[in-house]
């Protein structure tokens, strides 16, 4: 009774319970058996039938917690999985969701729940379906769009920039840190970096500065929700039942139908991608840039870093150079 | 009321339920059917298992095995 009641209410406490109780049945079995307490073919089959029960069940749990291949990919490519570096990393993490908003990611995932609720979305009854349902069903544990935007707005200074507690310093920081790695990789080498030093220290401020406290907190959580509806685009039946081939194509196919219009993807991606690239050189950056010292701050020919393993990589200057031109690129 | 409410409209329908929860509700079915088989007819289990033979002593303390070995199974250890 305790497990259908637990298994029906979605009890996560109680499925991690059984995966540590269930293995234990054949061991007490054997010894029951041993003892001669309990027959051989009782002890054997309560045995198989709670040892087999507990490997279907690890198997189903364990494929819910491992994201597809598809996903870790993408995600690989959008924003990084980690926030140690806090606030600026942090910043990376609301800069990518304000641009998956603008491609308006949040709404169409939040729009294929609610196609799939009514019937409209042809999903089976299989994994993809119980992963859109649940999405739906914890829907209210996440930040709705206007606590979100205001979280942008605050931090970043994107939308109304006339808010009382808005970031309005951002963009001219931003533009004119862009500004100087472009003017800096051009010039000759031996040339003063001090200009870029102090743009970048003067980025890395007002970043660290927004992305303190709650930001950080809205930035977990960001993090979180755009891990989540990444996993459920790259879901190959997903895309399939909204008429695409993938990420991408669902978005554009569900916004042109469903929300007013398609967003311009392409342009969109690239300011994303760049401007992370940007934002994670920064942020692996800032503790040089404060210190004062004689030595560049940027050499474009710079290809590689050296890596701590499990950590995100940070950008070379090389990377770094042509993410401003990607990203001012795409900006114009 | 209402928290009561809800728990049994999250009860009855399985509202958002993960494949690992499925498969626990599933363990869960099979225990209770298997306990109330060997409550009401021990003999079949007898057969099916090929035990030794009970007697009367015996299959009392198989039925009430069934019960223990729900609590058991639910509560284990």
């Amino acid at each position: 009774m305790l497990y259908v009641v637990s298994g029906r209410m979605n009890a996560e406490g109680f499925v991690f319970a059984s995966l540590l109780d269930r293995p234990l049945v054949p061991v007490a079995m054997a010894i029951l058996w041993h003892l001669g307490i309990v027959p051989g073919t009782l002890a054997l089959a309560f045995a198989i039938q709670d040892f087999g029960s507990f490997l279907w069940t690890l198997t189903a749990w364990l494929s819910e917690h491992r994201p597809s291949a598809a996903a870790v990919l993408e995600r690989a490519n959008t924003f990084s999985d980690d926030l140690d570096s806090p606030s600026i990393r942090a910043m990376q993490a609301i800069y990518s969701a304000a641009i998956f908003e603008e491609i308006k990611m949040f709404q169409v995932v939040d729009k294929l729940a609610a196609l799939f609720r009514t019937g409209l979305l042809p999903l089976g009854r299989g994994e993809s379906a119980d992963r859109l349902r649940q999405y739906a069903v914890t829907a209210p544990r996440r930040l709705p769009e206007s606590e979100r935007r205001a979280v942008y707005q605050r931090t970043l200074g994107i939308g109304s920039e006339n808010g009382v507690d808005s970031n309005r310093e951002f963009n001219n920081l931003w533009l004119r840190f862009l500004s100087a790695v472009k003017s800096t990789a051009a010039q000759d080498p031996g040339t003063s970096q001090e200009p870029l030093r102090k743009a970048g220290l003067e980025l890395a401020a007002n970043l660290s500065l927004h992305g303190y406290g709650m930001a950080y907190v809205a930035a977990t959580e960001l993090q979180s929700h755009m891990r989540e509806m990444l996993d459920l685009l790259s879901d190959r039946e997903i895309q399939s039942a909204a008429g695409a081939r993938d990420i991408w194509q669902v978005i554009e196919l569900v916004a042109a139908r469903d929300l007013g219009g398609a967003p311009n993807t392409t342009r969109l991606r690239a300011l994303q991608s760049s401007g992370a690239t940007i934002l994670r050189w920064l942020a692996a950056r800032a503790g040089g840039l404060a210190r004062a010292s004689t030595a560049p701050v940027l050499n474009p020919r710079e290809r590689h870093l050296t890596r701590s393993p499990g950590a995100s990589p940070a950008p070379s200057d090389h990377d770094l150079v042509r993410a401003v031109e990607r990203w001012l690129a795409a900006s114009a | 009321m209402g928290a009561l409410r809800d728990s049994f409209r999250r009860l009855l329908r399985a509202e958002g339920q993960t494949r690992s929860a499925k498969t626990v509700e599933v363990f869960g079915w099979l225990i209770l059917v298997e306990g109330g088989l060997i409550l009401l007819a021990p003999h079949i289990v007898e057969w099916v298992l090929d035990l030794p033979a009970l007697g009367e002593q015996g299959e009392r303390y198989f039925r009430l095995s069934a019960c223990s070995w729900e609590a058991w199974a639910c509560c284990t250890w």
